[in-house]
């Protein structure tokens, strides 16, 4: 690809936020799967949403949902949930955090200090406005404690997907946080107005100075534009991931992920499997994905794609080998046919999710 | 994903393993079959053992393996892919090492019996257990293998005593090596001062020749303590 070392600042317009929430998991998985360079995503949305990162519903601004806005859950694994408006600029950032080390001063925190890093690349352009504002890893602090900016990270290994809001003129006199926190804007703090499209500069500035890069402005590429729209169609314009947490267990790139769960070195048993899995699969090849992962082995048997959670509930019930479709258990302990293991790969909806009973499943 | 390309690696001393010509006998259950992939020092791990469970691979290869030395079975047991790096499954070790080795020096009367007490006692030690009730399951397994094989109850004396003392020992060896926890490391401390505790104090003679450094686990260990531990590296 040529991209390593370059930051990208993405060139992307969508009125829809959960499309945004879309591009920036695209970007985050295809930036781990070597197709992308570190990224920089700024995103506005017009109607009001709230994001919230799993975790957080208990946060979501009552009188916000009351309203009637939208609560669309993000892809984070800490933060707090932010309310956004036209008057707020969202941010996605994508980069492998091994580039951060040289760059972090101070004592070390794992995290921590990444993040604290990211949101001080913004404030630092936004101290140029005259304020007194303060980088955490949470967020952006006024001199008060009152926040500016929320942030919520998620990780691929060494990958951090860095998302979260700046309130620039966000109208957030309706809403009620809970209790010990207060959330400001810019607009509110500097007693005069100011609009998003201003402060997008100050931020792109800030950025590249504290990071030394410079930021070039492009497109998302083929594969990245196909997975957004896929992670769009299965995931976030879905009530299921946004209500439920469930969204399919797809492949790095998107492809529809078969994972074997078998012995190491794979029995005669699993070795029959692991063969007709690959001639059922073998006509949606540029589809599917079968990946087989033995017992054992840990994470870094498979580094290029994505670890299935539910193979830690299968090791733990000694439930092997077993067929992960899109990250639910679809078969156990058996060897099905090839018709049916295609028809399995095909739709996999059309077979029940085995999860939930696998200590019934040895009895 | 091309099955025939893969290469596999013995699980008992890492060598690349070579197709299978004829009978092999199986590394943990002593069991005879035909191999599929067996290893140049002729390690063999049978299909049943593959696929059994944790339980099942320390149950039927204390059975059935002669070693004397405690150490010795831990670490066979432990490179067994169904025993995770972390988890109560590393008590029940522990424990069935100990146990398995005063079995086959003679000296002990080590049957059925004691195998079922210790696993029922031992079975009670949780995951975690170590942080959230500042007792490793490791150290519990020290004090249940001394407490049955010298009969004690709650109203004995001396018996009672030892049991409490190889459990404390235990329990300071393990937590002077901080955290966070590695199960292994709490293997080795525990088989190692219980072998000393039981020959000083109950004059039965176990041997370890087997030396857990350079730890194997290190590398599966995300939170491996490295150089603090003293397993680690060469």
């Amino acid at each position: 690809m040529g991209l390593e070392g370059n930051w990208r600042l993405l060139d992307f317009e969508t009125e829809d936020p959960r499309m945004s929430l879309a591009v920036g998991e695209s970007v985050f998985r295809n930036k781990k799967a070597g197709l992308s360079p570190d990224t920089l995503y700024l995103w506005r949305t017009v109607k009001p949403v709230i994001l919230f990162p799993p975790g957080s519903r208990r946060e979501l601004p009552e009188s916000a949902k009351k309203g009637g806005v939208e609560s669309l859950r993000t892809l984070a694994v800490a933060g707090h949930a932010s309310f956004c408006d036209s008057g707020n600029i969202n941010f996605s950032i994508a980069l492998d955090s091994r580039t951060l080390n040289p760059l972090i001063e101070g004592e070390y925190q794992p995290l921590r200090s990444e993040y604290r890093f990211l949101m001080d690349a913004f404030t630092e352009g936004l101290r140029g406005l005259g304020m007194e504002i303060k980088a955490k890893p949470d967020g952006i602090y006024t001199e008060v404690g009152n926040e500016i900016a929320t942030s919520q990270p998620a990780w691929l290994s060494d990958i951090l997907l860095f998302q979260g809001t700046v309130y620039v003129s966000t109208e957030l006199k309706n809403i009620r946080f809970p209790p010990g926190r207060a959330v400001t804007s810019l607009t509110a703090e500097l007693g005069r107005s100011l609009l998003p499209e201003e402060i997008i500069g100050i931020l792109i500035q800030g950025f590249e100075r504290k990071l030394n890069v410079t930021l070039e402005k492009s497109r998302l590429t083929g594969t990245e534009r196909k997975l957004a729209e896929k992670l769009y169609d299965c995931k976030y314009s879905t009530d299921k991931w946004h209500f439920e947490g469930k969204a399919p267990f797809l492949s790095l790139t998107g492809e529809t992920l078969v994972a074997l769960y078998v012995a190491n070195p794979p029995t005669s048993k699993c070795r029959q499997l692991i063969d007709r899995v690959n001639k059922a699969a073998s006509s949606l090849m540029d589809e599917v994905k079968v990946v087989a992962w033995r017992r054992g082995l840990g994470t870094e048997q498979n580094p290029a794609e994505l670890t299935p959670p539910v193979l830690v509930a299968l090791a733990k019930a000694n439930i092997l080998p077993a067929v992960i479709i899109n990250g639910e258990v679809k078969f156990a302990l058996e060897v099905p046919s090839e018709n049916i293991l295609r028809a399995a790969i095909h739709n996999p909806d059309r077979f029940p999710d085995l999860s939930k009973s696998l200590h019934g499943l040895r009895r | 994903m091309e099955e025939s390309e893969e290469k596999y690696f013995c699980i008992v001393c890492g060598q690349q393993l070579l197709a299978g010509t004829g009978e092999a006998t199986c590394s943990y259950c002593g069991k005879k079959e035909e191999a599929d992939y067996i290893c140049p020092e002729d390690h063999y791990v049978c299909e049943t053992c593959r696929l059994a469970s944790a339980e099942d691979v320390i149950t039927t290869t204390c059975e059935t393996i002669k070693q004397i030395d405690p150490m010795a079975i831990a670490l066979l047991l432990m490179k067994h892919p169904a025993i995770p790096i972390h988890g109560s499954e590393n008590h029940l070790v522990a424990a069935y090492s100990l146990l398995t080795a005063l079995k086959n020096t003679g000296k002990t009367a080590v049957g059925t019996r004691e195998y079922e007490r210790v696993a029922q006692r031992v079975g009670k030690a949780s995951g975690g257990i170590c942080g959230s009730w500042g007792v490793c399951g490791c150290a519990i397994a020290a004090g249940t293998v001394t407490s049955v094989v010298t009969g004690a109850t709650y109203l004995s004396d001396k018996e009672r005593s030892l049991a409490l003392r190889i459990a404390s020992r235990t329990l300071d060896g393990i937590a002077a090596i901080g955290g966070p926890r590695c199960c292994k490391a709490s293997v080795f401390v525990t088989i190692r001062l219980a072998a000393e505790f039981l020959d000083r104090e109950l004059a039965i003679p176990v041997h370890i020749s087997a030396d857990p450094k350079p730890c194997v686990f290190s590398k599966w260990n995300d939170e491996c303590l490295a150089r603090r531990c003293p397993y680690y590296g060469s």
